[in-house]
């Protein structure tokens, strides 16, 4: 019956998160336990660069001083006041997506968040924030009357709204590095022996890129709107 | 009534969720307007006024990315037909 | 197969966690040490403010001292000029007296060596004439006649001599 025999592609042991091991019987993904290498992987950096801080900074401790800088200025220009109280969310979410979009260009590793677990993760984790943030900064009934503005009958639509913002902010992530991951995966599919450097180039690390600063920037910008 | 075999029924679904994700793939005209038109408007902005280049430019991105939902939408809905169901 | 399962509580305890961890190991010692270092900075830009009022102040005083010390050597200056003037004019003024009474004396020194020039000459011309007279009589004069005849040249005599000294 199969006159024509196509190659099977089996996206999900290429691209898709694939349980490799159990704790208490629950599978862990593969992408999960990358994302734990990663987190690993950035608090020992981050103990090397602290062990000797200096009044004098050396190279690295220069880009790490600017990066955090750039980070809590760009906080207090979208959310005036909160650039320091923000810095280790924020800060964590820039440099934890970052690398994990990143990740993808070494062989063998998934993307963390190419998983739809770990994206959703950030999201609702952000939405809870800045609905906490929210409702910590205008009070439970200023927070609650501001779901009825302008006109009490848009109630069931602003909460839509507000409820669809974290599926967005994690399905936009999740769909670019997945996405690339597939284009990437099938690139080298087609052409075997080939490894797809411009792909990786342009979807690891520029798309990558640009959405961690993406994902960051908008998680700034919904505590900020939730809070006024 | 016809009576279909399992494996036509199969083949049926298969069948329709290809088509489904080839069709969930036009909303990414959607996106790519949008994000076409609002490029366009960030060189214009550019132009106008170089100095503020870098501000233009992340704005731009960020409001590319929102333009972007649809399609990214349109894009894992496809994924999903193509490889969650068919599979 | 499911997109989305319980691994999202494994990314989340992932992501709670390394907040924990870098806020602990990153984000609280970097600051720390830019705060530091802007305190640091702080203070030594106040206190090279108050060094360098300082200065001004000491500067200041400098100035004044020094212009106080100029005042002073003018003053001294002017008043050395001026006891200098007194000086000068006091030893013009006493070598011009000097001078004058070196001049009076040298007069009267004159006028005492004419009157006794004008004595020898005198006696000198009396004994002269008194010896051509005698010669001239060829005889020795007597004593009345001496005297007669030397009152006589003597009351022709200051026509002559004193006319022209």
């Amino acid at each position: 019956m199969n006159y024509i025999h196509f190659a099977t592609f089996d996206i999900q042991a290429e691209s898709g998160a694939q349980p490799i091991f159990e704790i208490f019987g629950w599978p862990v993904n593969d992408t999960i336990f990358i994302g734990w290498i990663i987190s690993l992987g950035l608090v020992l950096f981050s103990i090397v660069v602290t062990r000797n801080l200096a009044l004098r900074p050396g190279r690295l401790q220069n880009a790490i001083e600017l990066l955090l800088e750039y980070i809590i200025d760009t906080t207090e220009g979208l959310l005036p006041g909160g650039g320091k109280k923000f810095l280790p969310f924020i800060g964590t979410i820039a440099l934890y997506i970052g690398i994990s979009n990143l990740v993808g260009v070494l062989p063998l590793a998934k993307n963390p968040t190419a998983d739809l677990n770990t994206t959703v993760a950030f999201g609702l984790t952000v939405f809870l924030v800045s609905q906490g943030y929210g409702m910590q900064q205008k009070g439970l009934w200023r927070y609650i009357k501001g779901f009825a503005e302008p006109v009490f009958f848009l109630l069931p639509i602003n909460i839509i709204g507000e409820l669809a913002k974290p599926i967005s902010h994690s399905f936009r992530l999740f769909g670019n590095i997945f996405g690339g991951s597939v284009i990437i995966a099938l690139a080298a599919f087609f052409v075997p022996g080939f490894i797809p450097v411009p792909f990786m180039a342009w979807f690891d690390i520029f798309i990558g890129l640009v959405q961690a600063l993406i994902f960051t920037m908008l998680a700034i910008a919904y505590i900020s709107v939730a809070s006024e | 009534m016809v009576e279909f075999s399992p494996q036509v029924i199969e083949t049926i679904i298969k069948a329709a969720a290809l088509i489904g994700a080839g069709l969930a793939l036009i909303a990414g005209i959607g996106a790519g307007v949008g994000q076409g038109y609002a490029a366009g408007k960030a060189v214009e902005s550019v132009a106008r006024q170089p100095e503020a280049r870098g501000i233009i430019t992340i704005t731009m991105l960020i409001g590319q990315a929102v333009a972007e939902s649809t399609g990214i939408y349109a894009l894992v809905f496809a994924l999903i037909l193509l490889f969650f169901i068919i599979l | 197969m499911s997109l989305l399962d319980h691994n999202i509580i494994w990314a989340t305890i992932n992501f709670l966690v390394l907040m924990y961890l870098l806020n602990r190991f990153l984000y609280s010692p970097v600051m720390k040490i830019m705060e530091e270092r802007r305190a640091k900075i702080e203070g030594d830009l106040d206190h090279a403010d108050r060094e360098r009022e300082k200065a001004n102040e000491l500067r200041q005083e400098y100035k004044t001292k020094l212009a106080g010390a100029e005042e002073e050597a003018r003053r001294i200056i002017e008043e050395g000029y001026q006891k200098a003037q007194e000086k000068r004019e006091e030893i013009i003024a006493s070598a011009r007296q000097e001078a004058k009474r070196e001049q009076e004396r040298a007069r009267v020194e004159i006028a005492r060596a004419q009157a006794e020039a004008r004595a020898v000459l005198r006696d000198e011309i009396s004994d002269l004439a008194l010896l051509a007279a005698g010669r001239f009589l060829q005889r020795k004069l007597t004593g009345e006649e001496h005297e007669a005849l030397m009152e006589k040249v003597v009351q022709e005599l200051p026509q002559e001599v004193g006319g022209s000294p």
